[in-house]
């Protein structure tokens, strides 16, 4: 077992026994077996010493048992780090940065508060997942729909605090947030915006109240512990057609993404639409020696043989006349631009039969599914960079990271790229991993730690990031010295100055912890 | 460790053997069970008959059944957090591995753990393998406390 920074076996054991006055005896989480249930199994330290291990787990049920846990973890200054439902694999899953962490478990706050069908709106605890969500909406017959991240299982707040990206109509999902319940370090429980006046009604309506606004501080972030969260939900459209456009060569990504801007920027396409090579890797982007998955040749007709062409997904919402007609616009214009590009799509209409749509069209519709894991293959880690969206930029992404990979004999053919955040493009880089071949991940490591840097020099920077990366990843926010870094430790060394709150949370350390920075 | 065809038979002597490594569990929940079929739940898979005789003769017994595919449905996922919830339940599977897979992510959040699975894997490699839409595992869940010895 690992114990917490500083502490003593016996120091421990009374922070523990405290811990189970607090939340009861069942939970909390010691043995062996049962902290391995809280291991990032895609971490590149795995099987290494360098791996954080939690020492301990602990599940309150409410707002006043964390306080307990709080009070406690400040009384021993013990590092703790917050889950909801612990599930942000290819990012860190449920561990935490210091070794000997306890990690706070919030999956038994799982209540619906609320469901407004007029207002469209839910406010939800942390251990609500997406398809609880969705279900409690079908179980009303509400006519509501929600979005998601594509693995069923995501907490609403977990998600929705990393700034997850859905595949709908409210796929940036950090912008369909309203209002939320934080306890503090000390313990104290405040709520945003319109929540703050005790008898507004509007606590999920108007996101902003008076003053400065504050909820974006708590999302990956380690300067409170969101208990209650507010989400935009979107009235049920009477039609829906989910689409993809295919284009057969490599260099035709850059028109591509060029036809789709504006018709993104107006709204003409609403949904958080997604394009992505037409093969996959065993990792996405990241390919053996010989080109193609598994290291096999990878022709698919593309006008230079071995380089994949590509699709985007995209989805059309509303009265039936409308989607129409957009559908069909946006096909002259992608038409117009690449003439050789093809077309598929399904239309559905309300009341709307999940059974029959496939994974694409589910996710667009914001129909969580598990089905995703042969879609994204996430074998390994990755990075996820922010640039503009446009397709010259894009292009000299692909080539710059292609002779990165090439450094480390792979090579890079292209990853998902997410519109999510209308007005920028985020795309993903994959490394594979192995579990029985340290070097492998020793090599995965210095590429993307690599990928970071150069990225960093290029302007591009990380929408968020495996807990390993954490630190490269921040350094690339460098304007004026890190002035947004030093401002981040300002909030983080006042809130919290015994630096209890996941220490090193993208990079953020406390005071105490700071020279644990990589 | 029992293997897979012993599991099949649906017997207490089988859960009584996943118990014997689980001594907690052994005292928490089996010595309350006075019915046939030691498991509350189990999910089949219709579109294997072996999956599906094992369901029938869990039935006989007194099991609540239901069918779950690639893809969760709501009608498993129903049975599955009520018996969940009740944290008391011995929930047992015949299911396709990525099926399983995603049961077992789900059941970390309601405090529910493997106490069998017919080939040992953490349940995001399941998630992760090739074919795994395809081969059958068998796997049962017990609440996380019967084994928290704290
Ligand atoms: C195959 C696959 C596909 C994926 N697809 C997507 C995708 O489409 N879109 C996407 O966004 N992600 C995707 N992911 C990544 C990840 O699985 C999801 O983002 C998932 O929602 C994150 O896990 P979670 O919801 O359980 O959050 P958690 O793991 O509970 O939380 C994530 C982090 O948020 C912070 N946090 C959590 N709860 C709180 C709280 N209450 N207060 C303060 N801080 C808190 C913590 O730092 C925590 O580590 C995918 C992963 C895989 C393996």
């Amino acid at each position: 077992m690992s114990l917490p920074p500083g502490l003593s076996q016996g120091q421990f054991d009374n922070a523990l026994s405290e811990f189970r006055t607090a939340v009861g005896n069942d939970w909390v989480f010691t043995i062996d077996e049962h902290i391995a249930m809280y291991k990032d199994y895609f971490s590149p330290l795995q099987n290494t010493e360098a791996q954080p291990i939690p020492s301990a787990a602990v599940a309150p049920d409410s707002v006043e048992e964390l306080k307990v846990v709080l009070r406690v973890a400040n009384d021993y200054q013990i590092p703790l780090w917050t889950i909801s439902t612990g599930k942000n694999y290819g990012y860190g899953g449920p561990d935490s940065r210091v070794n000997g962490s306890v990690i706070v478990d919030l999956k038994r706050m799982n209540r619906i508060l609320e469901l407004n069908e007029e207002h469209a709106y839910a406010l939800v605890e942390p251990g609500v997942s997406t398809y609880d969500l969705w279900r409690e909406i079908r179980r009303r017959g509400y006519r509501l729909w929600t979005d998601g991240p594509s693995p069923a299982y995501a907490s609403i707040i977990g998600n929705t605090l990393e700034r997850g990206a859905g595949y709908g109509l409210l796929g940036e999902r950090a912008a369909a947030q309203c209002g939320m319940e934080v306890v503090l370090a000390n313990g104290d429980v405040m709520r945003t915006g319109m929540g703050a006046n005790s008898n507004a009604e509007t606590w999920q309506q108007y996101k902003y109240g008076l003053g400065p606004y504050v909820d974006g501080m708590f999302s990956q972030s380690n300067l409170g512990i969101v208990t209650k969260m507010g989400i935009w939900l979107i009235p049920e459209p009477p039609a829906f057609r989910s689409a993809e456009v295919y284009v057969s060569g490599h260099e035709d990504i850059i028109p591509m993404i060029d036809t789709l801007r504006p018709l993104r920027l107006s709204n003409v396409i609403a949904n958080s639409a997604t394009a992505s090579t037409n093969q996959g890797g065993h990792i996405e982007g990241a390919q053996g020696p010989g080109g193609g998955a598994g290291g096999g040749p990878n022709v698919d007709g593309g006008h230079a043989p071995g380089l994949p062409g590509w699709r985007a997904r995209l989805g059309f919402y509303g009265y039936d006349r409308v989607v129409e007609a957009n559908w069909e616009q946006v096909q002259d214009e992608f038409a117009s631009a690449i003439p050789s590009a093809t077309f598929h799509s399904s239309r559905f209409a309300a009341p709307y039969n999940p059974d029959e749509m496939l994974t694409e069209s589910k996710l667009a519709a914001g129909i969580p599914s598990f089905q995703e894991a042969p879609i994204w293959n996430h074998g390994g880690t990755f990075v996820s960079m922010v640039m503009p969206f446009t397709g010259a930029d894009y292009w000299d992404f692909l080539q710059t990271y292609d002779g990165l990979y090439q450094e480390y004999g792979m090579r890079y053919m292209g990853g998902p790229l997410h519109f999510h955040a209308p007005r920028s493009l985020m795309t993903l880089a994959g490394v594979p991993l192995s579990s029985t071949d340290n070097a492998v991940n020793e090599r995965a490591m210095a590429l993307c730690e690599n990928l970071i840097r150069v990225s960093g020099e290029k302007g591009w920077s990380e929408y968020r990031t495996p807990l390993v990366f954490m630190d490269n990843a921040m350094e690339s926010f460098d304007f004026n010295d890190h002035a947004l870094r030093r401002f981040h430790e300002t909030l983080k060394d006042t809130l919290d100055p015994n630096g209890i709150l996941s220490p090193g949370k993208n990079g953020v350390w406390p005071q105490r912890l700071r020279e644990e920075r990589a | 460790m029992i293997n897979r065809r012993l599991f099949l038979q649906t017997s207490s002597a089988t859960l009584a053997s996943i118990a014997s490594t689980n001594p907690a569990l052994a005292k928490g929940i089996i010595k309350d069970k006075d019915k046939g079929s030691v498991f509350d739940l189990v999910l089949f898979d219709d579109q294997h008959k072996e999956s599906v005789d094992f369901a029938t003769d869990a039935k006989k017994n007194g099991a609540t059944i239901g069918v779950v595919h690639e893809d969760l449905n709501e009608e498993a996922y129903d049975l599955l957090t009520s018996h969940f919830s009740s944290q008391r339940s011995i929930i047992a599977g015949y299911t396709r591995e990525h099926t399983a897979g995603y049961i077992l992510a789900l059941a970390r959040d309601h405090a529910y753990q493997q106490v069998h699975f017919s080939e040992l894997e953490p349940e995001l490699q399941l998630l992760l393998k090739e074919n795994s839409q395809k081969k059958l595992v068998a796997w049962v869940l017990a609440p996380l406390y019967t084994t928290n010895n704290s």
